[in-house]
C-alpha cells in the first residue's frame, strides 16, 4: 500500500523535470531468500516522475538526474534508495528482501506492556489507524463494526448496539460488556466522550493468554484504545482532518401500517359494538377520544348531523400522521468533525497535541449534540534513565434531546398508544392544533369553566417548550514515571485520575403540557378565586452525575536477550484502583428563565382538580445515590522465547474488591493463563517455499467478571419519604438477600491458532478455535417461595461457547498503477446453556431471544415458538395440544411441554464476519465492506388486535386477514373477532410462523478516496492532502434469506436513513 | 537488583495491610446490613410491601361483584379467570410468595432484634419494633390461612391441613404444611405477644397499635366461631379507639369520598392488588346494590354508576383512586368491631348489647333524621341483620371469603355462589373443597409439602 502511494506520488513528476544531465542506470534485481530476478518492479527517481519497471528477467535501465535518489520498491519486499551519486559499477546488482515479517511485526498493546504480535502466544486483533478511520462518525466503537474480526455487535439494540467479543461469557446478572482500557487504565466513562481523533489504534484482547492479565474483569473480553502519541527527534508534524456526514430524514412510510381508511372503518364497527363507550363520558378517568370516536359520539347524541360526521369522518380518511412526523418533527442530520494534531519531539522530549470539534444535528428536529475535546501527551527525559510521561484530556459535550419523540416513540400520554394514523399535527398554514392527551376533549372544555391552563397537547408546541440537555465534562489525567535500571530492566509508576461530571436537566417551561397538567391537577377553584397548589411556572428537573476513577499501578519490566537464543519478556506488579459514583437529582418548581423559583409543600396532601386523583401530594423529583468499586489486584506476566522458534507464556492476577464481602475475596482463586507458540517456518527442516512463514500458538486460562449489585450478606436500601406516598415517611427495604457461598464468575477459555503468510505477502492471515467454558455465573437459583424469596441470586449457571476466527487478507492484483486487495473476517460463536440452578418451567415457555434466558440444553438467545396449526374455519388461530389441532390456547400457552414447541434457534447470528475490497487505481482508492451474518432467526412484527385495539400500533397485515370462509386456505393472518380473546392474540404472535430466517449479506459501505498529487502538495506546502467520501448505513441487501424480504434489523420496515459523507485529511 | 527485591516486597506487604480497610469499604451509601433499630423500623415502614396484608385471590372469589364476559376474556392473568370462576389454577405465584415475602421480613427483625444492642432508652422502641413484626406475620399468617387452607373447625382443626409457619430466616430448613390448629394458635400467640409490645398510638395509623391487635384477634376469633373471645377482643379494642364517622359529614359527591387513615381507621392496610377488583371493570352485584335503603348513605358513598347503568365501587378506606389498582382495605376499622361484638353478642344471646352495637353503628351511616333504630329481640332475625349489615359495610374489605367459608357451615346461612359468564353458569355449592385455593406449583415442585 505504501509502496504504490509512494509510486504514485512519484508518478506525478514526470513532466516536471528539466532537460537536465541524465545519467543512464542499468541493473538487475533479485530477491534475497532465493536469489531470483523480480519482475515488475518499479524503479524510479526521487521527487521526479522518472521511472521504470524490470523485466521478465529483472533487468532495467532508467535515465537518472545526477544527485539524485533511485527508489528500487516491489510490493512485499522493503523499499531500497540509492543514491545516484554513489552508485557503483554497472550494472548493478540490487538485492530486494522480502518483509513478510512486516506482516506480523505488529506492536499491540494489552494496557500493561507492548507486545510484538510475532512472539506472543496470545490472540490479539489490531485496527490500525488506516482501518480506524476508513469509516466516518463521532463514536469510537461504532468504527469497527464490521472491519473487526470475531466482535459482534448485536444491532437489536438500536443505535448504542451493545458488543460481544467471541459469544457471551455471562448471562446477564454481571455485565456483559467488554472492558474498555483507554492507554493504560480502563475506562469508566461513556466512550462517546472520547473523540476518535484521539485514537492511534485498537486492540482487542481475545483470548486468555491476551486477556487475563486484567483478572476479575477480563471475562468479557478487553478492547485496549491506544491514543496517538509524539516520536523523539521528529520534526513537528501537523495533521488537520474534517468531514461532513449527511444523513437522509428517514422514510417513515417504508413502515408497514394498516391504510388510515381501513383504521377507520375499525373504529367505527368497534363502536358500533360499543367498545368505546366505557371511555366516552368516564366519570374516573376522562380519557382522551380518537377524532372519529369523538365525532361518531357527537353524533350519537345528536349534536351533529349524521352527514357531517361522515364528511368529517371521510376528510380525515386521506391524511397520514406520517406526513406531519416527517414534515415537522423530522430534519436531514448533519455532522460535522475537525480535528487537529501536532506531534513532534526532539532527543529527550516528544509531544502530542491534539485538538477536536464534532457537531451533529440529528434527524430529529432539536436533537443535537456537540463534543469539543482537546488532548495533550508529553514525554521527557530530564535525567538519563528517568522518563516523565504526562498526559491530559478533557472533553466537554453537550447533548440537547429536545425532541418530544420520533414516529414509533411518541405515544399519548392517558393510554400510552399510538397517535391515531389521521392525527394532524398543524393545520395548512402550519399553525399547530391541540390534541387531547390526558383527557378527553368533553372534560378540559368545561373543567374549570375556563379558570384553568389549557390541557391539549401538540408535539410542535412541545418541541418549543421543553428543552432538555446534558453537559459533560471529562478530564483524564494520566502521570507515568518510568526509572530504567539497565537495558534490561525498568520499573514504573503509573497514575490515573478520570473525572466525569455530567449535569443533565429537563426544563418545561409553563407552556409546555408536563407543567401545565400538573398546575391544573392541583388548581382549586373557589368561586372566582383560583390558587394554585403548584406555582403558575415551568419545573426544572436537574440531574448531577460525577464519577471518578483513581488508579494506581507500580510495575517492573525486565526484557532480556541472552546469547543469540533466549529471550526473556516479563512484567510484575500491583494495582489499586477505586471508582466512586455519585448522582443527585432535584426538581424546582416556578422556574423560569430568569431563575425565579418558588417553593413548594412537598408534606401535605392536597385535593386534585375535580377530585379525579383523590388527595395527592406534589411529586418531589429530589434523588441520590454514591456508588463506590474498589479494587485491589496483583499481577504477573512473563514469556520466554527460544531460538525464535519456541515461545511460552504465563500469567497470573489476584483481585480483591470490597463488592462481595471478605469471604468472597478470600474464596476468589487467583486468575491465570498459559501458553505457548511454534514459529514452525524457523525450523531448520521447515522448507514450503510458498508458504515462508508459519506459527503455531495455543493458550489456556482464565478471566474473571463481577458484579457490583450484590453482596453475600443481607443488605437493605434507604429509600427516602418521596417514594412511598401513602406515608411520606422515609423507610427501607431489603435489597440482597444472605448468600455465604457467592464468587466471582470465572471464564475458562482455550485457544490455538495458526499464524500464516505465502510469499510476497500475497495471502496472509490466521485461523483460530476456541472454546470457553464460563462456570459459577450469576444468576436466579429458584428456592421454594415459603423460605422468604422465591429466586436467589447465586453462581447458579455454567455456559459453554465455541467457535471460528479467520482473518485472510490478500493482495489479488499487484501492477504499477492498480492493486487490489481483500481482507475476508469470518467468526463463528456457538454457545450453550449448561447449568442453571433456576427452575425454568418451560412448559408453554415462548421467547423472542431479546434477552438472555438460559434453559439448560440451549442457547442463551433462543427463539421458542408454538406450533403453527394453521386457521380454522372461524379464522382463529390452531394450535397443537397432545398432537392434536386445538384452539384452546390456554392449555397450550401453560402446558406445552419445551420439546412440542418450535424451537427456533438462535436470535443472535452464530456466523458473521465481512468480506472487504480495496482498489488502488493511479492515486484513487475506492473500497467497500460486505458483510454477511449467518446462522440466526428473529419474529417478524405481527398484526396484535390488543395492540391495535389499546395501543393504536398498526400492521398492514389486517388486509391478508381471515374474513370469509374459505380465506383459511389463503391467509395465515387471523380473524378479527370482538370481543378479543387475548389468548388468540398471544398465541399468534408466538406462533413459529412467525419466525423467519435472518440471514443475510449486505454491502453496507463505500468509500472513495484521492491522494492529490505531490506535485500539488509542494505548491500549497503540504506533506500529503486527501479527499474522501463516504456512504455508510447503505444497507443494500445482496442476499436475505427469508422470502418475505424482511430485514432483521429493521423488522418494521423502517429504515436507519442512509449516510454520505465527504472529508479532507492533509498533514503538513 | 537488590534494591528492587526490596522495594516490591515493601509495596507488596503495604498492598496486602492496607487491603482489608480499604475493601471495606460500603460499595453503595444507601445499602447496609441492618444494624440499628431504626434500620429494622425502617423494613416495617415499608407501606406498600408491609401494608399490603392479604392476599388478593380472597377478593377475587367473592359474590359481592362480577365482571362483564368482555372484560374477563381480556384479563392478562389465567390464575385471575379461574378464580373468578372458581377453577382450580395452581399458576397462583403471586399471593403465595408475597406474603412469605414479608413474613421472611418479619423473621429478619426478629432475630436481628436479638443482635442488636440497644441503650436502655431506646428500650421501648425495641419493644416496638417487635410487637410490630409479631403483628405483621401473624395478621400475614392469617391471611394466607383465609385463601390456603380450610376454615377453623374446632372437630377436625387437629387434623386438617393448614399453612407452613416459617419463624426464621434460614433457608435450608425446609417447609412443611402445620395443622389448622397450628396455624391458629401461632397467630394468635403472636398477637397476643403483640398486644403487650405495641404502643398505645402511633404517630401515623400505617404503624400498628395495641387496638389493631386486640381488633385482628377479634377477627381470629371470629374466623374461628370462638365468639366469646371474639366479643371480648373487639371490646377490648372498641375500649382503646371507637370513633366512628357520621357519614352524613361526608361529600357524596366525591370521586373518593373517604381518605387514606381516616379517623375510623385504627391500622391501614390494602390487599395485594388485583385487577378483577378494579373499579374499571369490577360492577357490584346488582341485587346487593338493591339491599341498600334509599336512606342509606352507603349507597350514595360505597357506589358510582357507569355509563351502561351498573354499579362500581368507590368506598375505598385506603382513599385510593376508586380502588383503581384493585385493592381490598384490609385494615382494623372500629366499624367492624362493632359489628363483630354485635354478631358474637347476638350469638351469645346479649341481645341488647348486639342492638346497641348495631344501632351505634348504623345511626351514623343514615342520613340525618331518617334513621330508624333495630328493635327486633327475635334472636335469629337479629343475627340475619347483622350479617347483612356486616356484608353490606365491610365492602371489599377482604372479610367476605373468611365469612362465607365460616357462615357455609350453618344450613341457616349457607348460599350457593353463582356466575354467568359466555352464557354458561358456574356454581360453587356451600359446601365445595373449592373454598380452598390450590397452593402454587412451583411451592409443591420446590418443597415437596402436600397439594389442597
Amino acid at each position: 500500500m505504501k509502496t504504490i502511494l509512494c509510486f504514485l506520488i512519484v508518478l506525478l513528476f514526470k513532466n516536471n523535470i528539466n532537460a537536465q544531465q541524465l545519467v543512464p542506470v542499468t541493473g538487475t534485481v533479485y530477491s534475497a531468500k532465493e536469489q531470483k530476478p523480480l519482475i515488475g518492479v518499479t524503479i524510479s527517481v526521487k521527487g521526479t516522475n522518472i521511472h521504470t519497471f524490470s523485466s521478465k528477467e529483472g533487468n532495467f535501465f532508467i535515465k537518472v538526474p545526477a544527485q539524485h535518489i533511485l527508489i528500487i520498491s516491489h510490493v512485499g519486499y522493503t523499499t531500497k534508495e540509492i543514491k545516484t551519486d554513489s552508485i557503483g559499477p554497472q550494472p548493478l546488482n540490487i538485492i530486494l528482501t522480502e518483509n513478510e515479517i512486516a506482516i506480523n511485526n505488529v506492536i499491540v498493546s494489552t494496557g500493561y506492556q507492548q507486545i510484538n504480535k510475532e512472539s506472543a502466544t496470545g490472540s490479539f486483533e489490531k485496527i490500525d489507524n488506516n482501518l480506524f478511520n476508513r469509516s466516518t462518525g463521532t463514536s469510537i466503537l461504532s468504527r469497527i463494526d464490521g472491519v473487526a474480526g470475531s466482535i459482534l455487535f448485536d444491532h437489536r439494540q438500536g443505535s448504542d448496539a451493545s458488543l460481544q467479543i467471541r459469544g457471551i461469557s455471562s448471562i446477564g446478572y454481571a455485565s456483559t460488556a467488554p472492558l474498555i482500557i483507554l492507554d493504560n487504565f480502563p475506562y469508566e466513562g461513556n466512550i462517546n466522550n472520547i473523540s476518535p481523533n484521539d485514537v492511534e489504534s485498537i486492540t482487542i484482547l481475545k483470548d486468555a493468554a491476551a486477556a487475563s492479565i486484567w483478572g476479575a474483569r477480563a471475562g468479557n473480553g478487553v478492547i485496549v484504545i491506544t491514543t496517538k502519541k509524539g516520536q523523539y527527534n521528529q520534526p513537528m508534524k501537523v495533521s488537520l482532518n474534517s468531514n461532513v456526514i449527511i444523513t437522509a430524514k428517514p422514510n417513515l412510510f417504508t413502515q408497514k401500517n394498516m391504510s388510515t381508511s381501513d383504521y377507520i372503518d375499525l373504529e367505527k364497527s368497534l363502536f358500533d359494538q360499543g367498545f368505546y363507550d366505557y371511555s366516552i363520558d368516564n366519570p374516573y378517568y376522562f380519557p382522551p377520544l380518537s377524532t372519529v370516536v369523538q365525532t361518531l359520539a357527537e353524533e350519537r347524541d345528536g349534536k351533529i348531523t349524521e352527514a357531517d360526521a361522515t364528511a368529517k369522518i371521510n376528510e380525515l380518511r386521506t391524511k397520514d400522521v406520517r406526513n406531519d412526523f416527517e414534515k415537522y418533527l423530522y430534519r436531514p442530520g448533519v455532522t460535522q468533525q475537525y480535528g487537529i494534531n501536532l506531534s513532534g519531539g526532539s532527543e529527550f522530549f516528544k509531544y502530542q497535541l491534539s485538538g477536536g470539534y464534532d457537531r451533529n444535528l440529528a434527524t430529529l428536529l432539536r436533537n443535537q449534540d456537540d463534543r469539543f475535546s482537546i488532548r495533550s501527551s508529553n514525554t521527557y527525559q530530564p535525567v538519563k534513565n528517568l522518563q516523565l510521561n504526562v498526559s491530559l484530556l478533557y472533553t466537554k459535550s453537550t447533548v440537547n434531546d429536545n425532541s418530544p419523540g420520533g414516529y414509533n416513540d411518541l405515544i399519548m400520554g392517558a393510554t400510552g398508544g399510538a397517535f391515531p394514523p389521521y392525527t394532524q399535527f398543524a393545520d395548512a398554514k402550519g399553525n399547530p392544533i391541540p390534541l387531547d392527551y390526558v383527557y378527553s376533549q368533553a372534560f378540559t372544555d368545561t373543567a374549570g369553566e375556563g379558570k384553568l391552563l389549557d390541557w391539549t397537547y401538540n408535539p410542535l408546541d412541545e418541541l418549543k417548550n421543553v428543552s432538555h440537555s446534558t453537559i459533560t465534562n471529562t478530564l483524564i489525567a494520566d502521570i507515568g514515571l518510568r526509572y530504567t535500571f539497565s537495558k534490561a530492566l525498568n520499573a514504573e509508576v503509573k497514575y490515573q485520575y478520570q473525572n466525569v461530571d455530567g449535569n443533565s436537566s429537563i426544563g418545561y417551561n409553563v407552556n409546555s403540557l408536563n407543567a401545565r397538567n400538573l398546575i391544573n391537577q392541583f388548581t382549586q377553584i373557589d368561586g372566582a378565586n383560583v390558587t394554585y397548589i403548584v406555582p403558575y411556572g415551568g419545573i426544572l428537573d436537574a440531574e448531577e452525575n460525577s464519577l471518578k476513577a483513581v488508579g494506581w499501578r507500580g510495575q517492573i519490566n525486565f526484557n532480556k536477550t541472552i546469547g543469540t537464543k533466549h529471550s526473556i519478556n516479563a512484567i510484575a506488579g500491583g494495582e489499586i484502583r477505586q471508582n466512586e459514583t455519585d448522582m443527585s437529582g432535584d426538581r424546582t418548581y416556578g422556574y423560569d428563565e430568569k431563575l425565579n423559583h418558588t417553593d413548594v409543600d412537598f408534606v401535605n396532601t392536597y385535593p386534585t382538580f375535580d377530585n379525579v386523583l383523590g388527595n395527592i401530594r406534589i411529586p418531589s423529583g429530589s434523588e441520590f445515590s454514591s456508588k463506590l468499586d474498589r479494587f485491589v489486584s496483583m499481577f504477573a506476566n512473563a514469556d520466554y522465547t527460544y531460538n525464535k522458534r519456541y515461545s511460552i507464556s504465563a500469567s497470573f492476577r489476584k483481585d480483591a474488591s470490597n463488592l462481595f464481602g471478605v469471604d468472597a475475596n478470600k474464596k476468589g482463586i487467583p486468575l491465570w493463563s498459559v501458553g505457548g507458540a511454534w514459529n514452525t517456518s524457523e525450523e531448520s527442516f521447515y522448507h514450503i517455499e510458498w508458504l515462508p512463514f508459519l506459527k503455531l500458538r495455543m493458550t489456556y486460562g482464565y478471566g474473571g467478571n463481577v458484579s457490583n449489585s450484590i453482596s453475600a450478606l443481607t443488605t437493605i436500601k434507604y429509600l427516602p419519604a418521596s417514594a412511598q406516598v401513602q406515608t411520606n415517611i422515609p423507610f427501607n427495604r431489603i435489597s440482597n438477600y444472605p448468600n455465604p457461598n457467592l464468587q466471582w464468575e470465572k471464564v475458562g477459555m482455550m485457544n490455538v491458532g495458526l499464524d500464516f503468510g505465502t510469499r510476497n505477502k500475497r495471502l496472509y492471515g490466521s485461523v483460530e478455535y476456541f472454546k470457553k467454558k464460563s462456570s459459577d455465573l450469576l444468576g436466579e437459583e429458584a428456592l421454594d417461595p415459603t423460605v422468604g424469596v422465591a429466586y436467589l441470586t447465586t453462581n447458579s449457571a455454567n455456559l459453554m461457547g465455541s467457535g471460528i476466527d479467520v482473518n485472510l487478507n490478500s493482495i489479488n492484483i499487484a501492477t504499477t498503477t492498480f492493486q487490489w486487495e481483500s481482507n475476508f473476517l469470518f467468526s463463528s460463536v456457538k454457545n450453550k446453556v449448561t447449568k442453571y440452578l433456576y427452575d425454568v418451567f418451560t412448559d408453554g415457555y415462548v421467547s423472542d431471544g431479546q434477552y438472555i434466558n438460559p434453559i439448560p440444553g440451549y442457547k442463551p438467545y433462543l427463539i421458542v415458538s408454538y406450533k403453527w396449526g394453521g386457521l380454522d374455519s372461524d379464522g382463529n388461530p390452531l394450535g397443537y395440544l397432545n398432537g392434536k389441532k386445538s384452539n384452546n390456547y390456554d392449555s397450550i400457552m401453560y402446558y406445552t411441554p419445551l420439546k412440542d414447541e418450535s424451537i427456533g434457534g438462535s436470535a443472535i447470528p452464530q456466523y458473521f464476519g465481512s468480506f472487504r475490497n480495496t482498489f488502488l487505481w493511479k492515486r484513487f482508492s475506492i473500497s467497500f465492506n460486505i458483510t454477511y451474518r449467518l446462522g440466526y432467526y428473529f419474529r417478524k412484527p405481527t398484526l396484535s388486535y390488543y395492540s391495535l385495539l389499546y395501543l393504536g400500533r398498526s400492521n398492514s397485515d389486517y388486509e391478508k386477514r381471515w374474513q370469509n370462509p374459505g380465506d383459511e386456505n389463503k391467509t395465515d393472518v387471523p380473524a378479527f373477532h370482538y370481543p378479543l380473546n387475548s389468548g388468540s392474540d398471544n398465541f399468534y404472535q408466538y406462533a413459529d410462523i412467525n419466525v423467519l430466517k435472518a440471514d443475510n449479506i449486505k454491502l453496507n459501505d463505500l468509500r472513495v478516496s484521492y491522494a492529490f498529487s505531490s506535485h500539488i502538495n509542494q505548491k500549497l506546502s503540504l506533506q500529503n492532502l486527501e479527499i474522501f467520501g463516504y456512504l455508510s448505513n447503505l444497507n443494500a441487501r445482496l442476499w436475505i434469506a427469508n422470502k418475505d424480504a424482511i430485514d432483521p434489523d429493521f423488522p418494521t420496515g423502517l429504515k436507519a436513513p442512509i449516510s454520505i459523507s465527504v472529508g479532507i485529511k492533509t498533514d503538513f | 537488583m537488590k534494591t528492587i527485591k526490596i522495594l516490591l516486597l515493601l509495596f507488596v506487604t503495604t498492598a496486602i495491610l492496607s487491603c482489608k480497610k480499604y475493601l471495606d469499604a460500603k460499595p453503595d451509601a444507601t445499602l447496609a446490613t441492618p444494624s440499628t433499630l431504626k434500620d429494622l423500623q425502617g423494613l416495617l415502614d415499608d407501606y406498600r410491601t408491609m401494608n399490603f396484608l392479604f392476599c388478593g385471590g380472597t377478593g377475587i372469589l367473592t359474590d359481592n361483584y362480577y365482571l362483564t364476559d368482555n372484560d374477563w376474556a381480556s384479563m392478562y392473568r389465567e390464575d385471575f379467570k379461574n378464580y373468578y370462576i372458581w377453577q382450580k389454577d395452581d399458576n397462583n405465584n403471586s399471593d403465595w410468595n408475597s406474603a412469605y415475602q414479608q413474613i421472611y421480613t418479619c423473621n429478619l427483625v426478629l432475630e436481628s432484634l436479638k443482635t442488636i444492642k440497644s441503650p436502655s432508652k431506646e428500650e421501648e422502641l425495641s419493644e416496638n419494633i417487635k410487637g410490630t413484626a409479631l403483628f405483621f406475620r401473624a395478621s400475614y399468617f392469617y391471611s394466607l390461612a383465609q385463601l390456603f387452607a380450610k376454615s377453623y373447625d374446632k372437630n377436625t382443626a387437629g387434623t386438617d391441613l393448614g399453612i407452613p409457619l416459617r419463624l426464621n430466616t434460614s433457608f435450608d430448613q425446609k417447609s412443611v404444611r402445620s395443622t389448622v390448629k397450628e396455624t391458629y394458635l401461632q397467630i394468635i400467640d403472636d398477637f397476643k405477644q403483640s398486644i403487650t409490645l405495641l404502643p398505645e398510638s402511633a404517630f401515623i395509623k400505617s404503624r400498628p397499635v395495641k387496638a389493631a391487635a386486640y381488633g385482628s384477634l377479634a377477627r381470629t376469633y371470629l374466623a374461628m366461631e370462638d365468639y366469646s373471645n371474639a366479643y371480648a377482643y373487639a371490646d377490648s379494642c372498641l375500649k382503646l379507639y371507637d370513633i366512628l364517622i357520621n357519614y352524613s359529614s361526608v361529600d357524596t359527591a366525591a370521586n373518593i369520598p373517604f381518605a387514606r387513615f381516616n379517623d375510623e381507621v385504627i391500622f391501614g392496610a390494602t390487599s395485594y392488588p388485583v385487577l378483577p377488583n378494579s373499579a374499571v371493570i369490577c360492577k357490584i352485584d346488582s341485587n346487593l346494590y338493591k339491599s341498600y335503603n334509599d336512606n342509606d348513605l352507603r349507597k350514595l358513598l360505597f357506589f358510582k354508576k357507569n355509563q351502561d347503568g351498573s354499579y362500581s365501587f368507590k368506598g375505598d378506606y385506603d382513599g385510593s383512586l376508586n380502588n383503581g389498582y384493585g385493592h381490598s382495605f384490609t385494615g382494623i376499622v372500629t366499624d367492624e368491631q362493632y359489628l363483630i361484638i354485635a354478631e358474637s353478642a347476638a350469638r351469645l344471646g346479649k341481645t341488647d348489647v348486639a342492638l346497641q352495637y348495631l344501632n351505634g353503628l348504623l345511626k351514623n351511616r343514615f342520613k340525618e333524621g331518617s334513621f330508624v333504630p333495630v328493635t327486633t329481640t327475635d334472636s335469629l332475625e337479629l343475627l340475619s341483620i347483622v350479617l347483612s349489615e356486616r356484608r353490606k359495610e365491610l365492602l371489599f374489605r377482604d372479610t367476605r371469603w373468611t365469612d362465607l367459608k365460616r357462615l357455609n357451615k350453618d344450613p341457616r346461612f349457607a348460599v350457593k355462589l353463582t356466575r354467568v359468564l359466555n352464557g354458561k353458569i358456574y356454581q360453587l355449592p356451600a359446601s365445595e373443597i373449592k373454598y380452598v385455593a390450590l397452593i402454587p406449583k412451583t411451592v409443591i415442585t420446590m418443597s415437596g409439602m402436600q397439594q389442597n
